[in-house]
């Protein structure tokens, strides 16, 4: 079934000093269904932002495209002209971003703001309509008293009340696919929990990818996830089978590192080493340095895909067991 | 009874706030009235949301800011009235961001050296290399790494170089305030048993201070949960997780998104943001979030009292049992 977003062998690169391009995201697939919420985990640096930007076309300029194709609704992404994009931009690609105070205008007050994606999509409506379709918002993402806040100006906001801002701003246009970008980071965790309950009963209406590093948080929200390393893939499929059966060994290492409220490890799982730099990596494994089963084939050679079960692909030169419909 | 190695006395440590004239317009409660013991060779670990003034309190104990009020009590003396040079070598502290503390431009090796030779614990240049080569060691690092600058290391790297140079006072008690919060997953494995190790190798006492309860669950022997200023609850680990007493720890217990697919008890959502520690509510400090409340909570300021043994709570709901 075709996604309502797919990446299919999308790589990109940086241009360094002397003008060559230096690899980053390398022919990276993955596919957002329709309804769908899709979590995309792995460490500082393996290049979940670049693929937030490369769907909204928001690469850096030293970023250079090297091949493949994002589709949204059967469309390249990649192919559209700057008009079209921005018309798909706020209406039917929308994004929060992790800090919101660097993304939310401080002289403007927080109505208008949001009032102003409105308009630029729905020209027709009347400023009285468009007031009272952003007060609707803040109410439904739990502003207390949006009459009065719908004046009132970013700094008068606390860090979780921006974060809901910013979820209104985003979704007011009820897009058809919502990207966030390690949305609670910058939260404490009893106002994190809050934005996720949020998170969750917003996920309804449409396709959700959520950035994070943050595995308990995919478990919450996810139904999907997609685990990258060094600018791969390493492993994709529904949450429960990634959860229940980490297959990849880095994948592996990543959930036995991390402490946990219901673990009584004497010792944490360490991952020897540590995340390699663009300019370091290698032309096999990107993980093969660090990993406790390398063969000598790793370190040159690209691993093939392998399907596990129907919901469950591992990027990896071992042998696996194959498992039915998880 | 486990030996004291430091008392805490009703420490509280008030900022001024003034408006843009200079004028004192208030005060930042960042810590009140804060009492603990601190034992021999634990590792206490101190929770707390943004601000609850966990980073204060361990500066305030290391000396690197005057109290407004209370005592930290250390070989029978209050640390406030003894010259800095008591407690230097004995407590030291590593810091969430290490680059901030590492001069860029001094090579990583002259920077372990440097407050070696000014305390007079190695005497000339080549006894130093020796002992910083040791300390590099120590912490997981190749001596070859010495003439290195910190830009050339990774996070996980940094966060070493600055523990080892805060072990070469050969401290007895390190406060580690969020030293391994900005660290990716698997290198934070990497300096949580680090931290485990040289405990064990070096029998140090550690406050572990941390906004993430599963870091400090592992780390920690027992657990100091802060709310604005205030100690809510004291307990050892196994107990706090096993009986959290006071509703702020059962709701942020509650709100740590696990990392598994089994089913969990229901999340306690709490209502309402973290009030500013400007302005503070008379009663209890929680009461305003609290999804007990109870009408007495609004103006009736709890103690904090040992209901059970070792196990302190700030909470009207416990009535004080050991103190009779
Ligand atoms: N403008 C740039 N020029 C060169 N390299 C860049 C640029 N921007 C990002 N990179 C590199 O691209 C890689 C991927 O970056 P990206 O921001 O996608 O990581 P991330 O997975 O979002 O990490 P984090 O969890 O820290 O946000 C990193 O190694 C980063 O250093
Ligand atoms: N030098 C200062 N002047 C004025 N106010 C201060 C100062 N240092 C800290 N504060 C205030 O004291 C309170 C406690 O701050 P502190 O840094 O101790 O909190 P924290 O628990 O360490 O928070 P975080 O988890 O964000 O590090 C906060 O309200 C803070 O703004
Ligand atoms: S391909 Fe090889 S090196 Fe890479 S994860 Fe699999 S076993 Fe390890
Ligand atoms: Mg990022
Ligand atoms: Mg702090």
């Amino acid at each position: 079934m075709p996604g309502l977003l797919e990446f299919n062998n999308y790589s990109m690169g940086f241009l360094n000093d002397e003008g060559q391009v230096i690899n980053m995201m390398d022919n990276v697939s993955f596919a957002v269904q329709e309804g769908r919420a899709v979590g995309i985990v792995g460490e500082s640096g393996c290049g979940k932002s670049m693929t937030t930007l490369s769907i909204m076309r928001l690469l850096p300029n030293n970023a250079v495209v090297q091949g493949g194709v994002i589709n949204f609704q059967g469309t390249n992404l990649l192919a559209l002209s700057q008009e079209s994009m921005e018309e798909i931009r706020g209406k039917d690609i929308a994004m929060i971003f992790q800090e919101p105070m660097t993304s939310l205008n401080p002289v403007l007050s927080i109505g208008f703001q949001i009032g102003e994606t409105l308009q630029r999509h729905q020209p027709a409506l009347s400023k009285a309509e468009i007031k009272e379709k952003v007060i609707e918002q803040l109410r439904m993402v739990g502003i207390p008293n949006p009459e009065k806040r719908y004046s009132q100006f970013p700094h008068q906001f606390s860090g979780g009340m921006r974060q809901r801002v910013m979820i209104a701003m985003a979704t007011i246009c009820h897009p058809k696919i919502l990207i966030a970008d390690e949305p609670t980071t910058a939260l404490d965790v009893t106002i994190q929990a809050q934005v996720l309950d949020l998170m969750s009963k917003l996920k309804v209406n449409g396709s959700l990818m959520l950035i994070t590093h943050n595995l308990g948080i995919v478990v919450e929200i996810c139904d999907d996830v997609v685990v990258m390393y060094a600018g791969r893939v390493v492993e994709s499929g529904s949450m429960v089978e990634i959860f229940d059966h980490p297959t990849h060994p880095y994948t592996r290492g990543l959930f036995a590192a991390i402490p946990t409220l219901t673990h009584n490890q004497d010792e944490l799982y360490t991952i020897p080493g540590s995340v390699p730099v663009s300019t370091k990596f290698l032309p096999g494994c990107r993980f093969a340095p660090r990993c406790t089963q390398a063969m000598e084939h790793c370190y040159t050679q690209v691993p093939p895909e392998r399907e596990l079960s129907p919901s469950h692909l591992v990027n990896c030169w071992l042998e696996f067991e194959q498992r039915g419909e998880g | 009874m486990k030996e004291a190695y430091l008392k805490v006395k009703n420490l509280t440590k008030h900022f001024p706030i003034s408006n843009s004239l200079f004028r004192r317009t208030g005060f930042v409660h960042a810590v009140n009235q804060v009492s603990f013991e601190l034992y021999q060779s634990e590792t206490l670990g101190i929770v707390g949301e943004s601000g609850s003034g966990k980073s204060t309190l361990g500066r305030v104990i290391m000396k690197l800011i005057q109290p407004t009020a209370g005592e930290v009590i250390y070989k029978g003396k209050n640390i406030f009235n003894e010259p800095e040079a008591t407690i230097r070598r004995d407590m030291q502290m590593v810091f969430q961001d290490p680059y901030a503390s590492l001069n860029p431009r001094m090579k990583v090796g002259d920077a372990i050296a440097e407050p070696l030779l000014a305390h007079h614990i190695v005497t000339g240049r080549k006894e130093a290399r020796e002992k910083v080569c040791d300390l590099l060691h120590t912490v997981g690092l190749q001596p070859e790494m010495y003439n290195n600058f910190p830009h050339e290391f990774s996070g996980g790297q940094r966060q070493r170089i600055s523990i080892a140079r805060a072990l070469g006072m050969a401290p007895k008690l390190l406060v580690c305030d969020e030293a391994a919060s900005a660290l990716d997953v698997s290198v934070q494995a990497q300096i949580l048993n680090l931290f485990n190790n040289l405990k064990n190798g070096m029998d140090l006492t550690y406050l572990f201070i941390s906004h993430d309860l599963a870091v400090v669950k592992y780390i920690s022997s027992r657990i100091l949960i802060m709310y604005l200023g205030e100690v809510m609850e004291l307990a050892d680990t196994e107990e706090l997780f096993s009986k959290p007493l006071h509703p702020y720890t059962q709701a942020l217990i509650s709100a740590i998104p696990e990392p598994s697919t089994r089913r969990r008890k229901e999340r306690i959502l709490l209502e309402g943001d973290i009030p500013s520690s400007i302005n503070l509510p008379e009663g209890c400090k929680f009461q305003s979030r609290c999804f007990k409340a109870m009408p007495e909570c609004v103006y009736t300021h709890p103690p904090l009292s040992e209901v059970a043994p070792q196990h302190y709570v700030r909470c009207l709901l416990y009535p004080n049992q050991a103190g009779g």
